[in-house]
């Protein structure tokens, strides 16, 4: 028992000190010290120090466990084998526990698993194991986990623990995910599937059968690397060896098999249940009721009671996939049933046959017309025309659109007659991609097109079409009808909107060119055709989009001070060959955009009326940027991308109030609002935000000072108010890019962390402000 | 208890009325076990024990529609909720079954639902009992160790507790951490040192 630390204060402010310096530095210093008690309980401190690295890091409560007989028989802290601490209990399973670990030999993190005693009571079972081990080390394999060796550990009391060391990976179960989403997508399984098949074909190569494959055995770790952004990973290869012979060993009987598993004997196969050994054919059956369940969310058999279950894996067939899922298409039905079959013979005999059969059915879906999966997206390319002529006369300019495969410059190049009143020079450079995915059965999502106006002398700004992809017909025709008043700079932002949030945005900037000097006077109509077209993938291959010139409609200047009117035109239809082809009751579609951008005035008499054609979503009057200001110092100024944001401008966000006593309502707030966000709600986002407390006194200004920089100035003008941020100067070399994703974020040096999001209405709104 | 009741009590201790402070801990304690036993039932796959959550919730159950809460009553609570977490673990890993609160004997259940691994719990212990030392040389700094270690909260949470820096949070906490290690490491090498009542 040490006595009280005498001069405590000392020790603490040395401590504190010599702990700030480097290593090399401790020993010079402490040598300087007096050789008294207070240095003696500094050295002693630090020595402690170093070895308390984990000490009471996690909180005493986390050491309780629930009493159900399986509490974890080792605590943060513990060594095992002298070598390995744990550092947190993960799970338990059927097998035994798992741990986090560290391994202090190699200064790595892994995963430790106990073999429970139970199972290594039977005879012969650390053989077994060893044996499993010993293989189950040789397979190397991403969707592997890795199995590093087989340990023993003699605590100074109580049984010997058996483990084995493995891979430790952060990631979450495949059946935590399904009883999250219910099911998955037909790609997503496909996706996922193929890694798992992968990973199980690995280890039947190395002569590994993994004889448990459930959703509770597949993990799903975020990777950036891979196609979807998930790794799968299969744990427990061989491991359940010993379980399975357990519950086969003590009973005969069915009802015992459930009751004696210490896991869940719903994933076996039937030769499995019955004794006989199991085989690669084995794997195929878990694997295809693990697909049957990510693609239904239900399982093939389903009876009351766990022995109910496998007495009818046994003796009935299973319920077919597509009584969940009616769209499914009936190779997936097939392939799945065909894992299912009770007889391994008649099952695949290789378990990478199963993602090879799978991929087919996506593929079918899709006319047979690609041995890729990606053809469930399709990129839409156009682009604009640099100028157009508003006057008396107006010239009808372009429309451009090429195919997939083709590049727009090179088709303009080559078909430089199909389209009119276009130099290939005039279409800018940069390709206009919109990416339009269709679900898991072919079905596209509803899209919406936005076209937004920075020129001031426009009306309106802004409008958005509903697109729904399919439409109803073969071809859409989107017209947004804008009133310039005088001709000018014209930049026209075309964005693409899903759900309410901007998925691609892309700047044309045309220069409407006066002919007329009364055209100032006067109100014109002009009108940009948006022309959706859908036709097949085949036809896109073999159909040459050609466009005719529309004919140019003389019209006097329109007198009327009116609103506005106008002509609704649709061109350009008799060039667009489309066509529709249903398979499987999904549609697969194509969808080429054309973009026309023609500026026209038309005789007022064709006229109808153009106000329901106005946008539907208007911007919360408090949250307009003053972007007209912008446009009207910088007319000329060249256009970035996003919206009027370039040099010099600057955009003003109310920032909420800082006075204490609204703090809690405003975070409150802030995260209903944080969520509605996250839901892409946009009614509640604008129900909310209102109701966040603001001091209008407390602004903050963000002025994008140049192309690479973006300033942020909290400006307070109450004295009373605390001040949460003053200046934050980022640099970003690519705010053109932000601007075009929507969403941003900065952040200064105090650590005032500010989210913005673009709204589909074109301005920016502070999303959330973090002061950490 | 009625809530109404609650809350005074708890606007008594934030202004520093320890009577009340000694009339609420019992009925924290209450309120802190029911919910752990709660926790203990419904968490099925992670069997861990979370005390922020447990702090959190019972703050919630049991002030959060008072009007007369603010953010510093939260505070408070917190630090009594520490307090009081730090006295359950303890008669939990003594394995008390009885336990004088309130001037009243009541049965402790806690143990039906849950156990700590055994080794762990006289861990527990020796920490509680070195903890009670440090008390004696450094108020503050075993303070700390109450707030984080048993009551789960955050260096942040805890210097708004204590009305100090996270800074300050985090040198004391080193010093004690370094500190305790040492004195569990002597209990450890003189041999099992008399716990508790056992």
């Amino acid at each position: 028992m040490s006595a009280v630390p005498k001069h405590w204060e000392t020790v603490k402010v040395l401590f504190e000190q010599v702990l700030g310096m480097q290593p090399q530095d401790r020993a010079r210093f402490l040598d300087t010290l007096p050789g008294d008690s207070v240095r003696d309980e500094v050295v002693r401190l630090l020595a402690e120090h170093s070895r308390a690295s984990s000490f009471l890091s996690t909180p005493a409560a986390a050491g309780l466990q629930a009493d159900r007989g399986s509490q974890p028989r080792l605590y943060p802290g513990y060594l095992l084998a002298d070598r390995f601490k744990i550092n947190r209990f993960i799970a338990a399973g059927g097998m035994g526990e798992v741990y986090e670990a560290e391994d202090l030999e190699l200064g790595e993190k892994v995963a430790l698993k106990t073999i429970s005693s139970d199972l290594l009571a039977q005879p012969e079972a650390h053989s077994l194991f060893k044996r499993e081990v010993h293989l189950a080390r040789k397979v190397t394999h991403p969707n592997v986990c890795r199995v590093f060796d087989l340990f023993r550990h003699t605590p100074a009391q109580g049984e010997e623990i058996v483990f084995i060391s493995m891979e430790l990976l952060r990631g979450k179960t495949l059946s935590a995910r399904l009883a999250e989403i219910g099911r998955f997508g037909i790609n997503e399984t496909l996706a996922l599937v193929r890694q798992i098949a992968a990973g199980l074909s690995a280890a039947h190569g190395a002569g590994i059968i993994h004889r448990d494959l459930k959703p509770g055995n597949i993990l799903l770790i975020p990777d950036n690397k891979s196609t979807n952004g998930l790794r799968v990973v299969v744990t427990d290869f061989g491991l359940a060896v010993r379980s399975i012979q357990v519950i086969t060993s003590t009973d005969s009987t069915v009802t015992s098999i459930a009751g004696e598993c210490g896991g869940t004997p719903a994933y076996m196969a039937p030769e499995q249940i019955r004794g006989c050994p199991a085989t690669p054919a084995s794997d195929v059956y878990s694997l295809g009721l693990v697909t049957y369940e990510m693609v239904t969310g239900e399982r093939p058999f389903q009876a009351a009671t766990p022995s109910a279950v496998i007495l009818k894996r046994l003796s009935e067939p299973p319920i077919p996939p597509r009584h969940f899922v009616p769209e499914l298409s009936s190779v997936w039905e097939k392939t799945i049933l065909r894992c299912l079959e009770t007889d391994p013979a008649n099952r695949f005999q290789n378990v990478l046959d199963i993602p090879a059969e799978l991929a087919q059915g996506i593929a079918s879906l899709d006319l047979r017309s690609s041995q890729s999966t990606e053809t469930q997206i399709r990129v839409l390319e156009a682009a604009a025309p640099k100028e157009s002529r508003v006057g008396k006369s107006t010239e009808v300019l372009t429309i451009v659109r090429q195919l997939e495969s083709l590049g727009l410059r090179e088709y303009l190049k080559e078909e430089q007659e199909a389209v009119i009143g276009i130099n290939p020079e005039d279409v800018r450079d940069q390709r206009f991609q919109l990416v339009f995915s269709l679900d898991s059965f072919g079905r596209a999502k509803a899209a919406e097109i936005c076209l937004r106006l920075e020129a001031p002398d426009f009306e309106p700004r802004s409008q958005t079409k509903k697109l729904r992809v399919p439409p109803q017909g073969d071809s859409l025709p989107l017209t947004f009808l804008i009133t310039p008043r005088i001709a000018g700079p014209l930049v026209v932002n075309l964005e693409l909107l899903r759900d309410e949030e901007v998925v691609v945005s892309r700047p044309i900037r045309m220069r409407a060119v006066v002919e007329e000097s009364t055209i100032s006077e006067a109100r014109s109509i002009v009108t940009v055709p948006l022309t959706i077209v859908v036709h097949t993938a085949d036809a896109s291959r073999s159909a040459s989009v050609r466009f005719s010139q529309t004919e140019s409609v003389r019209a006097d200047k329109t007198t009327s001070s009116e609103p506005v009117r106008g002509d609704l035109v649709e061109i350009h239809r008799s060039g667009l060959i489309a066509s529709r082809l249903r398979v499987g009751g999904a549609v697969a579609l194509t969808l080429l955009l054309l973009l026309a951008g023609s500026l026209f005035m038309t005789h007022q008499s064709k006229t109808i009326d153009a106000t329901k054609n106005f946008p539907k979503i208007l911007p919360p009057p408090n949250l307009i940027a003053p972007q007209r200001q912008f446009a009207e110092k910088h007319e000329q100024r060249p256009f970035t991308g996003g919206n009027a944001i370039g040099e010099g401008s600057s955009i003003n966000i109310f920032a909420p109030s800082t006075a204490d006593s609204d703090r809690k309502a405003i975070q409150q707030t802030l995260a209903r609002y944080q969520d509605a966000f996250a839901r892409k709600n946009l009614r509640e986002i604008e129900a909310v935000w209102p109701t966040i407390p603001r001091d209008e006194r407390a602004k903050i200004e963000t002025s994008f000072s140049r192309f690479d920089r973006i300033e942020l100035n909290l400006s307070i003008e109450d004295d009373g108010i605390e001040a949460i941020g003053n200046v934050a100067s980022v640099k970003c070399r690519r705010i053109a890019r932000y601007f075009a994703q929507g969403s941003m974020q900065l952040q200064n040096n105090d650590n005032l962390k500010l989210q913005f999001q673009k709204r589909p209405a074109g301005n920016w709104i502070i999303q959330s402000i973090t002061v950490e | 208890m009625p809530p109404q009741n609650v809350t005074l009590l708890l606007a008594e201790v934030t202004k520093g009325n320890e009577e009340a402070e000694a009339k609420l801990l019992p009925v924290v304690y209450e309120e802190l076990r029911r919910l752990a036993r709660g926790y203990m039932r419904r968490e099925r796959e992670n069997h861990t024990l979370q005390p922020t959550a447990l702090v959190h919730e019972a703050y919630l159950k049991m002030f959060e529609r008072q009007a007369a809460v603010n953010w510093q009553n939260r505070t408070h609570f917190f630090g009594i909720a520490a307090r009081v977490m730090r006295q359950i673990l303890v008669d939990h890993a003594r394995g008390h079954s009885r336990e004088k609160r309130g001037g009243g004997e009541k049965k402790l259940q806690l143990e039906e639902e849950m156990a700590f691994a055994p080794e762990r719990s006289l861990e527990l212990l020796k920490i509680h009992e070195a903890l009670q030392r440090l008390e004696k040389i450094d108020s503050r700094q075993a303070r700390v160790v109450e707030l984080r270690f048993f009551g789960g909260l955050s260096v942040e949470e805890t210097a708004e507790v204590i009305r100090v820096s996270p800074k300050t949070v985090k040198r004391e906490w080193s010093v004690a951490k370094a500190w305790l290690h040492g004195e569990l490491r002597q209990t450890h090498v003189g041999g099992t040192k008399a716990l508790g009542n056992r």
